[in-house]
């Protein structure tokens, strides 16, 4: 079990929200539309709990992810309601909204696009604060059942299944066409990496 | 006549961008690859003016594709346009042999520009 | 589509978790299996059954409070528990779903397709404890949410855009 202080649970909690907020601004660029973010939640779960907690786990969405590693090794992945998905789509190729009502190689492709802009985003201001060394790997994009997305995802952060660092902030546009939430799931081991390096500095 | 450009992206939707781009400008897209292999081979068939890689790329990544095409040709030049913008990435890229590095999401203007500055 | 009417009472198994029952009104419910398997035991003589919800194949030696997360200590604990209230282990019959491979992550950790490796893992441990397996829904790439009725043994699996169907 991996426990982490209130004043580090601040620092970290610092940092994820400047990778989330840098993320936001990326995303925001590419479909030129102002992206608001909440401020993330952040902690340790249980795999069972965050399953559970996602709500309606057999839901169908859209889950734009990427694994990194390099330093430390944990996943990054946007999630959208279908609708949200297909306008994003159409936002991205020019279309008007509600053209897209299939997810077709482009519109992967373009969704794939935007995991790896966000991500890299996100990583690279992991890095600049944390020192780490991270790479991002090519994006993938699924769409089914929350719940059978999220417990696989997670399971192929490795390490010990019994709890897992999650971070979670809803990204969101002004009339509400873009809704997603960004998720960061990284191995505990995670943190320890992070504090020493910070520590050292 | 327009120069000739090989883009090189794993993302069909970015391909598909840098084309459209790079055509209206007066450019030729005369290939397009999904990795940093495919790059390489189509590079040494096409002999084009101008390569635009991305770093991250399944089978064989930018920086591998950099210097291949080094190998090929140790006068080819190459533009790296990716979402990977640590500075080691960079830093990389440059010493296997990009003369540019334009950040993703990119500007329409700033790809140009750095087009343009290698080929006019 | 299979709707709990009034009199049905649905009980859904989170992962880890797993449950034994003989009321005729109850239908266990795992919701979302990617690469986890749900395993639905029912010895249908005496009306009752039970489901269990894994996550991986064996425990690697972490210690844990929670043995159904894995294969090689969950399924036995399901038996053991059926029998103990009364099942007879040759009366058992043993459905599976789920082990699906929904990633395909490039670079991510070793534990590559888990839900191969659990559907794997549940097989050999029915086996080595005797026990066959009456029908079955794994492997591929989607998700499923299983319906248990443990007093029956009846098992519907549902698919993103597939018609509700019964194993």
């Amino acid at each position: 079990m991996i426990t982490f202080s209130e004043n580090q649970k601040n620092i970290l909690g610092y940092i994820v929200e400047r990778s989330m907020d840098t993320s936001a601004k990326a995303l925001s660029e590419m479909i030129h539309r102002e992206i608001s973010l909440e401020s993330p939640k952040l902690g340790l779960i249980s795999l069972s709990n965050i399953v559970n907690e996602m709500g309606g786990s057999d839901n169908l969405v859209t889950c734009i992810c990427l694994s990194f590693k390099g330093d430390v090794a944990g996943l990054v992945s946007i999630i959208l309601s279908e609708e949200s998905a297909f306008k994003l789509v159409d936002i991205l190729l020019g279309n008007e909204l509600g053209v897209t009502s299939e997810l077709d190689e482009m519109g992967k492709s373009a969704l794939g696009e935007v995991g790896n802009i966000v991500v890299s985003h996100f990583l690279r201001t992991l890095s600049t604060h944390t020192w780490l060394d991270l790479q991002p790997s090519v994006p993938m994009v699924v769409m089914d059942m929350a719940g059978a997305i999220l417990s696989s995802l997670i399971l192929n952060v490795g390490e010990s299944p019994e709890e897992i660092l999650f971070s979670e902030t809803v990204f969101s546009d002004k009339s509400h066409d873009i809704d997603s939430k960004l998720f960061l799931f990284a191995a505990p081991s995670v943190l320890k990496k992070i504090f020493e390096v910070i520590e050292a500095k | 006549m327009g120069k000739n450009i090989l883009v090189a992206d794993d993302a069909a939707f970015m391909r598909m961008r840098l084309a459209k781009l790079l055509t209206e400008s007066g450019y030729s897209v005369v290939g397009e690859a999904e990795n940093g292999k495919v790059a390489v081979e189509k590079f040494e068939k096409l002999k084009p003016d101008l390569t635009i890689v991305d770093i991250t790329m399944p089978v064989m990544d930018g920086i591998q594709a950099i210097a291949e095409i080094k190998k090929v040709d140790p006068d080819a030049k190459i533009i790296v346009c990716s979402a990977m913008g640590q500075q080691n990435m960079v830093i990389q890229a440059v010493k296997a042999g990009a003369k540019d590095y334009v950040l993703k999401p990119f500007q329409p203007a700033r790809v140009l520009d750095a087009v343009r500055k290698q080929i006019g | 589509m299979v709707k709990a009417t009034t009199e049905e009472l649905s009980i859904s198994i989170g992962i880890g978790e797993m449950c034994v029952s003989k009321d005729k009104s109850m239908v266990f419910v795992a919701h979302g299996l990617g690469s986890c398997v749900g395993i639905c035991m029912c010895d249908e003589i005496i009306g009752i059954g039970g489901m269990a919800h894994i996550m991986l194949p064996n425990d690697n030696g972490v210690e844990t409070s929670v043995p159904v997360k894995f294969a090689d200590t969950g399924i036995p604990k399901l038996m053991n528990e059926l029998i103990e209230e009364g099942a007879k282990k040759n009366r058992m019959k043993v459905k599976i779903a789920g082990g699906a491979n929904m990633l395909n992550l490039p670079g991510s950790s070793g534990q590559f397709d888990i839900g191969s490796r659990n559907v794997e893992m549940t097989k050999k441990i029915l086996k080595d404890l005797g026990l066959n397996i009456a029908s079955s829904d794994v492997g591929g790439n989607c998700g499923r949410t299983v319906y248990f009725y443990p007093s029956t043994g009846r098992v519907l699996v549902r698919t993103i855009g597939q018609q509700l169907g019964e194993i």
